[in-house]
């Protein structure tokens, strides 16, 4: 930005002239100690619950534990400039992060300021960050989808505009590409994206946002980075800050998709903050409220009422399980907070099928309302197929002769599998989704090799734009099933110049 | 810092003190015993020692505050041993003579200053803050010429700050904030 002396020194003389003489009146206690990003802080009697907190050297606390003698507060930020017996301020204020359409396509950390290095975020309007949620009469229920442009989680666990969907698995099972791809597929729907990353590696945060660049999404998208290094105080409040930013948008009519990645650090830093608070701990050593930390997080996702101007927030929260174990604390407290789970598999990653979705403990509770009526009708005895494959598979390992309508479920179950693997980063529309679950669900697909598949499935794809793309004009428009025997004609003269 | 102990001693003594309407008497006493122990040393190593049996000690004290047996102070000073609380002296006055203050409504505080105060300007920001707060305030003053210029009162934790370090900073942020276009 080119500027002249002249005007800087204008603005100066203004403000100079234009200052006022105050009389400055705050209540303020002194340190008592200070490490591990927490303080202890005698004095400030009147201080309130989540008030902001301001220290001698500049940096911002939070009121925490309100105790007889004195305050225990989260630094949020830098605390090593902080001493022993150093002032502290009240500020009558709680935390609050900038909102609004200046901070998409940036990068930010947990109080939102800019960590991309372009340049400040020029947002005039600051929201507070822990608000109550929407209440009943404010909200309608989930009606819309929210396409993740993923065969497997758009036709076996659909995610509505609203709903809050967790994905839990173990390390390494595709759990944060679930999320980028669903995030590629927004693109032109008008939908806004927030990444939170709590506890990453910076470098990991840093793929996503190549990512999300590489394919355009960053135009839609914020990224709120909490990373590893970060004292945990900062990643306690992300997920907050995240939310915070997503509920302007929603009160402003608009979709927002927030993704959570992941919960478990979260957990886990609210557990080290509050065990040096010298809070209680509980099970697996958390204190007694964090089934509360995550059920006033997830609450805040909502659908709006029409009056409201019906925005509304999808979250995608995440939860790490260790060796796939579901019935660990965290993970039990946020499958019963969300609207269903989207569970990976490591041994079907490593299987090589991927997105690692296991149907079977997969569910979503919102489920048919939130999936357009074409795939409704396709999707509909999917899960039963795969169901009954994956009984029928351990079984089939030991005989040989088999009947053949046990040979035939056989095969098309692992037709099923094969079409539901998709790459990453490839997000697929919803009607081109339709026509390849119909051709499998309708038994076109018996007759292909398992392992031509895939080329069958690219090939159709190109096919139906090239040839008849009437077709998936009519899935586009009208959300429905086009006449079956046109279809049917389409599939069958591909197979033909397939074969 | 009034913790549990310090403040149910310091509480206790009050109490017996404004029975026997001697709270100005005790506060007198307590406060020369306690300067007394600050210039002789010995003298208070031997109230907190640990290893010296308690008879040792009380026989010590007896003998010392002999002119003064049977009064409220001498009674205390044997408690406090007989307890094992004589380390907890300090804080034990600090709460007797905080909640001495209060019954009497007094706010003490400090004010920093750049230069120091004339007795008049002292007592005239005494008997303005007086008047505000709706107690009787001591100021206890002291020069920081950190401050450059203006003052600094600081009543119980509550600060009004009218010091030109202040204002410069108020006046840093107001600038550090302005909107370039």
């Amino acid at each position: 930005m080119a500027m002249k002396a002249e005007e800087i020194s204008a603005i100066l003389r203004k403000q100079i002239k234009e200052y006022k003489h105050v009389l400055d009146v705050s209540e303020t206690g002194t340190v008592l100690t200070v490490g591990d990003g927490i303080a202890r802080i005698h004095g400030l009697q009147n201080a309130m619950s989540g008030e902001i907190i301001e220290f001698a050297s500049g940096a911002v606390g939070m009121a925490q534990n309100l105790d007889s003698d004195n305050v225990g507060a989260i630094i949020l930020g830098e605390y090593r400039s902080i001493r022993e017996g150093d002032e502290v301020k009240r500020t009558g204020r709680i935390m609050s992060v900038p909102v609004g359409d200046a901070l998409i396509g940036r990068v930010v950390d947990s109080i939102g300021n800019p960590i991309d290095g372009l340049g400040p975020i020029d947002s005039k309007k600051f929201r507070p960050i822990e608000v109550k949620a929407t209440g009943v009469m404010d909200r309608k229920s989930v009606h819309e989808p929210l396409q993740t442009g993923l065969k497997a989680v758009d036709a076996l666990v659909p995610i509505g505009r609203g709903q809050r969907e967790l994905i839990i698995g173990d390390r390494q099972t595709g759990k944060t590409s679930v999320a980028v791809d669903t995030i590629l597929n927004q693109k032109g729907l008008d939908v806004i994206c927030i990444y939170v990353a709590i506890g990453q590696k910076e470098s990991t945060v840093n793929s996503v946002v190549e990512t999300l660049k590489k394919h355009g999404a960053m135009d839609y998208s914020i990224v709120v980075s909490a990373s590893a290094s970060q004292p945990s105080p900062m990643l306690y409040v992300a997920p907050y800050a995240g939310v915070t930013m997503a509920e302007e948008f929603m009160f402003q009519g608009k979709h927002v998709l927030v993704v959570y990645d992941d919960l478990s650090k979260q957990a886990a830093a609210y557990r080290e903050l509050s065990l040096l608070l010298k809070r209680p701990p509980g099970r697996e050593a958390y204190p007694g409220d964090v089934f509360y930390i995550h059920s006033r997080l997830l609450e805040r996702a909502a659908k709006l009422n029409d009056e409201l101007g019906a925005g509304s927030i999808t979250a995608l929260p995440f939860i790490e399980t260790q060796a796939g174990d579901l019935s660990a604390y965290v993970a039990t407290n946020v499958i019963s907070i969300t609207d269903g789970q989207i569970f990976l598999k490591s041994d079907y990653f490593h299987a090589g099928i991927r997105p690692a979705i296991d149907a079977g403990l997969s569910v979503s509770r919102v489920g048919g309302s939130a999936q357009i009526k074409a795939m409704k009708k396709v999707a509909g005895t999917l899960r039963l197929d795969l169901a009954s494959y994956r009984e029928l598979e351990a079984f089939a390992q030991f005989g040989s002769d088999l009947d053949a309508s046990t040979r035939a479920k056989l095969a098309r179950g692992e037709r099923t599998v094969e079409v539901l693997k998709q790459p990453v980063n490839k997000p697929i529309p919803v009607e081109k989704q339709v026509c390849i679950i119909y051709a499998l669900v309708n038994g076109f697909l018996d007759s292909i090799d398992v392992k031509d598949i895939q080329k069958f499935e690219q090939g159709l794809y190109a096919f139906l734009e090239n040839e008849r793309s009437g077709l998936l004009q009519h899935i586009r428009d009208t959300k429905d099933l086009p006449d079956t025997s046109e279809l049917n004609e389409a599939i069958e003269s591909f197979k033909a110049v397939f074969n | 810092m009034l913790d549990k102990t310090t403040s149910t001693y310091g509480k206790a003594l009050f109490d017996l003190a404004l029975e026997a309407n001697a709270l100005e008497q005790v506060d007198t006493q307590l406060e020369t015993f306690s300067q007394a122990l600050e210039s002789t040393p010995d003298a208070k190593d031997i109230l907190i020692h640990s290893q010296l049996p308690k008879e040792t000690k009380k026989g010590i004290f007896m003998a010392a505050l002999a002119d003064m047996e049977d009064s409220l102070l001498y009674n205390f000073i044997m408690v406090l041993v007989d307890k094992d609380r004589a380390e907890y002296l300090d804080g034990i006055i600090a709460a007797f003579r905080h909640f001495t203050l209060e019954h009497f409504g007094i706010a003490e505080g400090t004010v920093a200053s750049a230069v120091a105060l004339s007795d008049l300007q002292l007592s005239q920001l005494a008997a303005t803050l007086s008047k505000k707060l709706d107690k009787t305030v001591k100021l206890n003053p002291v020069v920081d010429p950190g401050l450059i210029g203006g003052y600094r009162v600081n009543i119980g934790g509550n600060v009004f700050d009218n010091s030109l370090k202040f204002q410069l900073d108020q006046l840093k942020q107001n600038l550090l904030t302005v909107e370039l276009s």
